[in-house]
């Protein structure tokens, strides 16, 4: 393709040879690609997290904003970066985040499937880690009545761990579908009100689909359809169901 | 490949950082690219952008597109790198060796000529203003015809096309002072 005054067409012999020895802009690769989205799902738990201390009051924020910046530098290390991000409120960097898109409620638990490997239920965690910030820091407090219910307690750990188990499932979706979903559940049995549960569900659905479970994935899809509509995942949950075969010609959904 | 990713999300809808990550990743990574990025830092700087689009993007107001609104951070993120770069006295590029994989030719002398023209073209490019090196590599080495180009900077082609002639005449100075004798001549 050529348009008119291209260097690269109509200059200077020499001129076009170095041109067309320059390397193009190459696209991610999916290892790439992988690794920069467990850094955004990072950058979006760790602001969700200081999102739900909000309901806390002015007394604990203080110590809550410690376990919030455990957060950023457990999830997201680039954030304390000095200088490493031009912006014209540089101030805002460890106060409390920026209004944003409010994020969809947690999901419930997914539906028990075959798939399913061996976990352990949520009740069984481990003790707070030996980082703790905080140990002396006051129990959460009880909610008023026009707050909103407290959040389960945001711990850098769990969202670390949430956003490890879920790119570990993303990576595996394109080769080993099954093992993806095993992962995905792996997760909705730790976290069942987990804060990337609807990233939990975009992946399962995904996987049921390569795996050509497509009534299920049809299924979850339209239920997390019903909660996503509005929001930029409604795109990609359709997405998905437009990429599913049909009812008919669906081997499950005679079972 | 297509500067603009398949969707544009509507003005108004809620935004997430996550949603947009898996709609303009590639568009943040190639801009990034273009604005003269080292292989080695693209990772740490895409994360740098996508930090600065979480925390702006409640500013976002749907008056441009929103690729237009992520290129401008790029743009900025891009601006402050290379000042830390200049800094550190990290630049030029060329002296880097190939980190992208390219395989290597059959022939040598065609390899070495080839990463000698790569390395002058580098540092012409690391000397040009930024905006002028973003349209001039989009449209010199990528190819994106001027329309793909003029959504992208949310301006009309006219102003592609103006902006274009400014950094080939800015790219030919450089050249000419790189190379004497080349850069002169080309502006046809």
């Amino acid at each position: 393709m050529s348009e008119r005054g291209r260097l690269r067409d109509e200059g200077p012999d020499e001129v076009r040879a170095i041109l067309r020895a320059a390397r193009r802009s190459r696209p991610m690769t999916d290892a790439e690609r992988a690794r920069s989205r467990a850094r955004v799902v990072g950058i979006a738990a760790a602001s969700a997290a200081a999102a739900g201390l909000s309901w806390a009051p002015a007394a604990a924020f203080g110590a809550g904003l410690g376990a919030v910046a455990i957060v950023a530098w457990t999830v997201v290390p680039a954030l304390v970066a000095p200088a490493a991000i031009p912006s014209t409120a540089p101030s805002a960097r460890h106060a409390a985040p920026p209004p944003e898109a409010r994020p969809l409620p947690p999901l419930p638990p997914a539906p028990p499937t075959p798939l399913v490997a061996s976990t352990q239920p949520a009740v069984a965690a481990p003790p707070a880690p030996a980082r703790d910030p905080s140990p002396s820091m006051p129990a959460a407090p009880s909610t008023s009545a026009d707050a909103p219910p407290p959040p389960p307690a945001p711990a850098g750990d769990s969202l670390a761990r949430e956003a490890e188990l879920l790119e570990r499932a993303r990576a595996g979706l394109a080769g080993r579908p099954a093992e993806a979903l095993a992962i995905t559940q792996a997760h909705a049995a730790e976290f069942p009100a987990g804060k990337l549960s609807v990233e939990r569900e975009l992946l399962a659905i995904d996987a049921l689909g390569r795996l050509g479970r497509a009534t299920e994935a049809r299924a979850r899809a339209e239920g997390l359809l019903a909660r996503a509509r509005g929001s930029l995942y409604e795109d990609r949950i359709r997405a998905i169901l437009g990429g599913l075969p049909s009812q008919s010609a669906d081997p499950s959904s005679n079972r | 490949m297509s500067l603009l990713a398949p969707s544009q999300p509507t003005a108004g809808r809620p935004l997430d950082v996550r949603a947009i990550h898996d709609a303009h990743a590639d568009f943040v990574w190639c801009s990034l690219q273009r604005l003269g990025i080292r292989p080695a830092d693209l990772e740490d700087v895409m994360q740098e952008v996508f930090v600065v689009v979480h925390r702006r993007l409640a500013s976002f107001d749907g008056s441009s597109l929103l690729t237009t609104w992520i290129y401008g951070i790029c743009l900025r993120v891009a601006a402050g790198h290379r000042r830390r770069a200049w800094i550190r006295r990290e630049l030029p590029t060329a002296e880097l060796p190939d980190e992208d994989g390219t395989p290597p030719s059959e022939r040598p002398d065609e390899l070495v000529a080839a990463r000698q023209a790569r390395a002058a073209l580098d540092r012409v490019l690391e000397r040009m203003d930024l905006e002028k090196r973003a349209v001039f590599v989009m449209s010199e080495i990528d190819e994106l015809p001027a329309g793909e180009i003029a959504a992208v900077l949310g301006v009309p082609v006219g102003t592609v096309w103006s902006r274009l002639s400014a950094a080939r005449k800015q790219f030919q100075v450089m050249l000419g002072r790189e190379r004497p004798g080349l850069g002169r001549g080309a502006g046809r």
